[in-house]
């Protein structure tokens, strides 16, 4: 078991470094002097050549690329990403500041879309091709399909506009965060719904399944004991690793209902080239994918008894 | 003779299959929507302050907008916009894609570890994050236009088509039939042409339709997020990000481009699930 | 105890009407080891489960299953669960037939709890008895099936089966998949409760020879002989159970010519004429079931 965690730590190793030199080499993608854009964003003017001169110094923009990346990484790595362009803040309290807002609003549409993509998975899997499995079926389509953004300003105009229900945007009570999570559950639910079913079929199409029946017990707990307590394996590794989205998921819901997360943070500071803020954020996003990856390989080995013995 | 038989078999399967024919047909009516934009419509682009955010009506199918142009005309040619971007980039991005996975399934050892781990990171930051990053700096770079959401997308996009052309490439490698092509002195290239394309050929198809799904939605976000293709150019991200100052006195500038992003994103998902029910069906009942 | 009437168990594909059990009659009697022989695709497993009705749904079944009096086919699914596991009980074949997230002492708990009434901790505690009689260790209850051997699987089944003493066991292939030394193994292991009655599916003559009261061959979905063992293994009747028997190292490795025919358009009248080295004019009209002093066979050459 140490071993095999060992091993796995190593290999996401060259997948970490990746993700530090894109997250590193996007400022310097474009052709064209960052200390100057660090003084156009920071101050508005124009250029001279004293300013962008003293840029370079005070952020080491002088020295050779290697030497700029390893400074970078080793200080990201503690969580220091620098300071804003913008803003006279370092990059990592601005983010600290969004995290708490969506981190609300993921928890709740985690938990919401787990509870029903359970519930719709399973039905659908017991009365597999009846009209039940079709509605959900063309269900979950729509989910995929249809845009989170526009679906946002849809029930806006409804309970906001038309029936005055619910506020369109703000951040704090329970009334701001039900139509961001309702926009936002039925995309985040639509996948997992298929998952569940398609988990679920598979193990009751296994040998152990008519074992199971042959015993007399009801289908009952067929289903729920024999058959789910295998598919449910990759079913919580499935929905782990959504767990990846935390950040930056929400982009588009956060948009919508001016939700004052990391997505939004995202967007603003693409807009105000505050690109600190913006290389930080893809860094995370990147090396909290991996570790939820990890963490999950992890978790699978220690719940699965054909693993937990490891033959 | 075998070939035109299991095209034969296919083809009345892929239309009996209810996704495949509805997918198909949404698909077909938007794609001749857009492609009779210039007949159907009048000019997206003229406008008629006189005529602002008018609701819909008999002149104006879909209502006006903000600066009292035609929304239907600008809603149709939209399709022209987002099909015509989708498609460049889907093409692109499974040329570069599939040729980068076959290389590195193919020929395997150090080049394969080294794609392999490519692959992986881009796997591992989150697409949309990602383009975001991307169309911003190019903004800065090179100014606006179109082609930087091009190659953002690009950039992201190739990713799934090498993944699954070096996932096929590596399980034929090790097929008796290869093998034995191998064995008799057949060329590299003879084998690619005639083993692995035939069976690559499949999956990728799937890939690709669900593929243009996703691309039309990541253009229409970029262009919600006023960060795609930019105005006046009409395009249903961004005319929906224009109607949402609006939703409360013209709805239906956010209501009829929306509908036509879920439409076009549904039209490729029920054809490409459609196309894996029949493509994979072999393999699936017993 | 057991008798099948005309049964037969088709299955729509969509390549046409596979005919699984084409008028199978049959009849255990209480307290025999009744042994079912065939190779594998002659429809006899599809039997032994259809007596169960844990048929998937594409299949079709007519006929009538009598057990103890009552025709199961015409039984609720509330009726029928109640005999399953508990009148009639099912030892399936070991490669994949237990749950690999159960333990196994549960697994052999669960009959009794769901039909006895038993609560957790009785259950378990019977279990621990018939793991110890059927040399499985009281010890390892507590273990998962991926940690047992494949002999040691089957004995987990065959707990399973027995805990709540049910008045007939059907077991399918229980030496599929197992070396010599393990088959030898099983029939000690059944020789160990057979005071019970039994429906054993195998395509094992070695097993069939050492185990069986009586034998029935089967093939292409149709019974074709039945007889007592001891005169079935001196002198079979059938020419393919001839033929099944030649075959064995034992007595000459000779192999039956051609193959088994598909089961979506067997042959006209007698099923086996085409590989029959007896076969005449004769065969090509159906043979009926000829009753010769306590044996029958499917042939013209015993009218």
């Amino acid at each position: 078991m140490l071993r095999y965690i060992a091993r796995r730590l190593l290999q996401i190793v060259p997948t970490l470094l990746g993700i530090s030199i894109i997250s590193f080499s996007l400022l310097y993608i474009f052709p064209g002097d960052p200390a100057e854009f660090i003084v156009e964003a920071r101050y508005a003017v124009e250029p001279t050549q004293e300013m962008v001169k003293k840029i370079r110094m005070e952020m080491g923009l002088d020295r050779p690329m290697l030497v700029q990346y390893l400074d970078w990484l080793s200080k990201a790595v503690r969580g220091d990403f620098g300071k804003s362009w913008t803003e006279d803040k370092p990059v990592m309290d601005l983010i600290l500041e969004r995290l708490p807002a969506s981190a609300q609003l993921f928890f709740t549409t985690f938990a919401i879309s787990i509870a029903f993509a359970m519930l719709l998975g399973i039905i659908s899997a017991i009365y597999k091709d009846r009209a039940v499995d079709h509605f959900c079926r063309i269900f979950s389509l729509l989910g995929i399909s249809i845009p989170s953004f526009w679906l946002g300003l849809i029930l806006i105009w409804i309970f906001s506009v038309q029936l005055r229900l619910l506020p369109a945007f703000g951040y704090g009570g329970i009334e701001h965060l039900i139509l961001p999570v309702l926009t936002w559950s039925f995309s985040f639910m639509a996948i997992k719904t298929r998952f569940v079913r398609s988990c679920l079929l598979e193990a009751l199409s296994q040998d152990y399944v008519i074992t199971a029946r042959a015993k007399g017990l009801p289908e009952r707990i067929v289903v729920l004991r024999h058959a789910l307590r295998n598919a449910l394996i990759p079913i919580i590794t499935y929905f782990s690793l959504s767990i990846s989205h935390l950040i930056v998921g929400s982009i588009m819901v956060e948009v919508v209902f001016s939700w004052p997360g990391l997505g939004s943070l995202l967007v603003e500071s693409v807009f105000k080239r505050d690109f600190p803020v913006v290389q930080a954020l893809v860094f995370i996003s990147g090396v909290l994918f991996v570790i939820v990856n990890l963490v999950v390989d992890i978790l699978y080995a220690v719940i699965d008894p054909r693993i937990r013995y490891g033959d | 003779m075998e070939f035109a038989f299991a095209s034969e078999v296919f083809r009345s399967r892929i239309f009996k299959n209810n996704l495949c024919t509805i997918g198909f047909g949404i698909i077909l009516f938007i794609a001749m929507l857009g492609l009779l934009a210039p007949v159907i419509a009048d000019d997206p682009y003229k406008t008629n302050l006189a005529e602002r955010l008018k609701p819909p009506s008999l002149e104006h199918p879909f209502g006006t907008d903000q600066l009292g142009r035609d929304l239907f005309s600008r809603v149709v040619h939209g399709a022209r916009t987002s099909l015509f971007v989708a498609m460049t980039i889907s093409l692109i991005s499974m040329a570069i894609g599939c040729l980068i996975g076959a290389v590195s399934g193919y020929f395997g050892g150090i080049i394969d570890d080294i794609i392999g781990r490519i692959i992986d990171v881009f796997l591992a930051i989150p697409e949309l994050v990602f383009n975001i990053a991307l169309v911003g700096i190019f903004c800065v770079a090179y100014g606006v236009s179109t082609w930087n959401v091009i190659l953002a997308v690009v950039i992201t996009n190739w990713v799934s088509y090498a993944r699954i052309t070096r996932g096929i490439v590596l399980s034929l490698k090790e097929k008796e039939f290869v093998l034995c092509a191998k064995a008799i002195g057949a060329r590299d290239s003879y084998i690619l042409l005639r083993h692995v394309i035939p069976n690559a050929i499949g999956p990728i198809i799937v890939l690709a339709t669900l593929n243009m799904g996703n691309v039309i939605m990541t253009i229409a976000s970029l262009g919600f997020l006023g960060l795609g293709i930019q105005p006046p150019t009409p395009e249903w991200g961004q005319i929906l990000n224009s109607g949402k100052n609006y939703i409360t006195t013209a709805p239906w500038i956010t209501f009829f481009p929306g509908l036509f992003i879920a439409l076009s994103v549904l039209g490729f998902n029920l054809l490409g699930e459609g196309l894996r029910d029949v493509l994979e069906k072999r393999t699936l009942e017993y | 105890m057991l008798k099948i009437e005309n049964l037969k168990v088709y299955f729509k594909t969509d390549l046409g009407i596979v005919k699984a059990v084409d008028g199978v009659d049959l009849e255990v009697h209480k307290g025999e080891r009744f042994t079912l022989i065939g190779e594998s695709g002659s429809g006899k497993s599809v039997l032994a489960i259809s007596i169960l009705r844990l048929l998937p749904k594409n299949a079709e079944i007519s006929g009538k299953i009598v057990f103890n009096g009552k025709n199961l086919l015409e039984l609720s699914e509330e009726e029928m669960r109640r005999i399953r596991g508990r009148k009639i009980a099912w030892i399936p074949q070991s490669q994949s037939s237990l749950n690999p997230v159960l333990t196994v002492g549960f697994q052999s708990a669960e009959p009794m709890i769901e039909h006895l009434g038993f609560d957790k901790k009785s259950a378990f505690a019977k279990v621990l008895r018939i793991f110890d009689f059927l040399g499985i260790g009281r010890n390892r209850a507590k273990d998962y099936p991926h940690q047992f051997s494949g002999g040691m699987r089957q004995r987990v089944l065959v707990a399973m089966g027995i805990s709540t003493s049910p008045e007939l066991i059907i077991a399918d292939e229980p030496t599929k998949g197992l070396d010599a030394s393990k088959r030898a193994q099983v029939v000690g292991l059944f020789r160990r409760i057979e005071d019970r009655t039994m429906l054993i599916i195998t395509h094992d003559l070695n097993f069939a020879e050492k185990l069986a009261d009586r034998i029935a061959v089967m093939y292409c979905g149709k019974i074709v002989e039945v007889s007592p063992a001891k005169e079935f293994f001196n002198e079979p009747l059938h020419p393919y159970s001839k033929g099944l028997l030649d075959s064995l190292p034992s007595r000459g490795l000779k192999p039956i010519r051609g193959f088994q025919p598909s089961m979506m358009n067997p042959p006209s009248g007698c099923r086996f004429r085409e590989r029959c080295e007896f076969a005449s004019e004769r065969c090509r009209r159906e043979p009926p079931l000829f009753n010769l002093n306590g044996r029958s066979v499917r042939c013209w050459l015993h009218d």
